[in-house]
């Protein structure tokens, strides 16, 4: 795909008629390289509960690599979208593009198979706001679970990689302890391992520490500040977190009742917002 | 008594008979409890439907007569086998411990957290990965005590074979009776045996609770050391 995008685009450098002498250019690959351009893409994306609209007209972009934090009240449809961009919920109307490729709809426009959609959300991971981790699995297996059957690998591999996963993020002595055996902190930096261990190329994260004591939430963002700094994976995040927020987004997206009331640079979001309502949600969770 | 405790060989006969019935009734019983289970919970409502028709069709008549109807009359539909006493008992007993234990698996399945199904789908995992690999292996540690005193009572229903000629505990026991006339003596120790039969049976599955995963990771979680040493041995995530 990225080889014919390339090459439509040496296409004007190549005088004409040798051109089509010598490579067939198919038409229309110059959208398809345009698409790349965002790892996810909302497109009008509006979803109801019942008769209650929680997103309207959803757009929003994430660059591959990008970091995007969406702040917003409770209610406000954050962790919606990411639900639907992890195929947890549909939408009511709308299309999600992971990549350029839709996780609704194939070429001619029918709803994916299981089989099309799974290959498409391979792509992403998600951490969970209650870790979600496997009770009866220890840590180990929990890191596991997914490489062995996804992704095919074999039980010594699986287990190497996890266990490089548990150094990142410091407890690689617990791989063999049940995720019961340890603190909610601990737990969710084990969750945020599992999530990785499959390297996915989109990371969301769902109020990943509102579960959590404030000393263990340090814990916890310390690790995804790691991860972020250093990878190239691009994130969605949902925090109430602002001073985390401001650290590891690239760019902020403002919620409000279902609709991105203001989006921009970290700096300009938190010292000098556009919107009033953005002015008065910032007040309220900044004030204590 | 004495007249009684000299037909042994044969009691011991249909003592076995009846733990063979009974071993072949709750192990039969499970893969169907398992699945029709699962189905109830399908996304698809044609199989919702079907499982819980099925469910309901098994568990509406007496076992005797379903026993009685598998047994005489379905061999007068055309295409039909004569099923041995044996095989029909068996079957029948089998199917009404499934749609029994199907309602248990349904439950236990319920009981797990939302949030495994949904950290399984962003694993990637299949549908039937995850239910293998994560939600059944909680579920049982909800199912299997349930299902503990269904088999207790499954032990019990077995007597219901020597009404098609099964020569199990009861039908000796009956035997016995008719010829020494001590239906006393007989029907106690028939009650022993059976009290025996079902205390066993609840000795295993107490046994099988022990070692299902989750209740060996929380039990883990109790002990003050930190790490469970026979946990890698048993391997749940291949």
């Amino acid at each position: 795909m990225l080889n014919t995008g390339e090459s439509s685009h040496s296409g004007p450098l190549v005088p004409r008629a040798a051109a089509a002498s010598k490579t067939f250019e198919p038409h229309g690959s110059a959208p398809k390289s345009q698409q790349v351009r965002w790892a996810i893409e909302f497109e009008k994306v509006s979803n109801s509960f019942g008769a209650y609209p929680v997103l309207v007209d959803l757009d929003l972009q994430v660059r591959p690599g990008e970091k995007v934090t969406l702040i917003g009240p409770s209610g406000s449809g954050k962790t919606t979208v990411l639900r639907l961009a992890m195929t947890l919920a549909k939408p009511t109307s709308g299309d999600i593009k992971i990549f350029g490729e839709s996780i609704l709809f194939d070429m001619a426009g029918k709803p994916l198979s299981g089989s099309q959609e799974a290959r498409i959300r391979r792509r992403c991971g998600m951490v969970f706001q209650h870790f979600n981790l496997f009770p009866h699995l220890t840590v180990l297996q929990n890191l596991i679970v997914a490489p062995t059957a996804v992704l095919k690998q074999s039980k010594e591999q699986a287990e190497e990689s996890a266990l490089e996963y548990l150094h990142m993020v410091g407890l690689q002595d617990k791989a063999r302890a049940y995720p019961a055996q340890l603190s909610g902190g601990q737990q969710q930096r084990i969750a945020i391992a599992r999530a990785l261990v499959i390297k996915p190329e989109i990371l969301l994260l769902d109020e990943i520490t509102s579960a959590l004591d404030p000393e263990l939430a340090g814990e916890v963002l310390d690790v995804v500040r790691g991860v972020a700094h250093r990878s190239k994976v691009s994130m969605l995040i949902v925090t109430h977190e602002m001073r985390f927020a401001r650290e590891v987004s690239d760019r902020i997206a403002v919620f409000d009742r279902g609709r991105i009331i203001e989006q921009g640079p970290p700096e300009k979001i938190f010292s000098h917002p556009d919107s009033e309502r953005t002015r008065a949600f910032l007040q309220s969770v900044l004030n204590h | 008594m004495r007249a009684v405790l000299q037909y042994w060989p044969v009691l011991v006969q249909g003592l076995c008979i009846t733990v063979w019935v009974a071993v072949w009734v709750i192990l039969g019983s499970v893969p169907g409890a398992v699945i029709l289970g699962a189905l109830r919970l399908s996304e698809r409502r044609v199989f919702r439907l079907a499982s819980m028709l099925f469910i309901e069709f098994i568990r509406a008549p007496s076992a005797l007569v379903l026993l009685f109807w598998v047994f005489y009359a379905l061999p007068l539909v055309p295409g039909m086998p004569r099923l041995s006493p044996l095989t029909a008992a068996i079957l029948v007993l089998a199917l009404d411990g499934a749609a029994y234990g199907a309602e248990m698996v349904r439950a236990g399945i319920q009981a797990v957290h939302v949030g495994q199904t949904d950290a399984c789908h962003a694993l990637g995992l299949s549908k039937l990965q995850s239910f293998t690999k994560v939600i059944l292996p909680q579920a049982l540690s909800q199912i299997v005590p349930n299902f503990g005193s269904l088999a207790r009572s499954m032990v019990k229903w077995t007597a219901i074979v020597s009404f098609v000629g099964v020569q199990d505990l009861l039908y000796i026991g009956n035997n016995i009776r008719g010829q020494t006339f001590d239906a006393v003596t007989v029907f106690c120790l028939l009650a022993t045996l059976y009290w025996i039969l079902t205390v066993l049976c609840g000795v295993a599955f107490r046994v099988l609770e022990q070692v299902l995963p989750l209740n060996r990771a929380l039990r883990a979680a109790r002990m003050p050391s930190q790490a469970a040493p026979e946990a890698d041995v048993q391997g749940g995530a291949q």
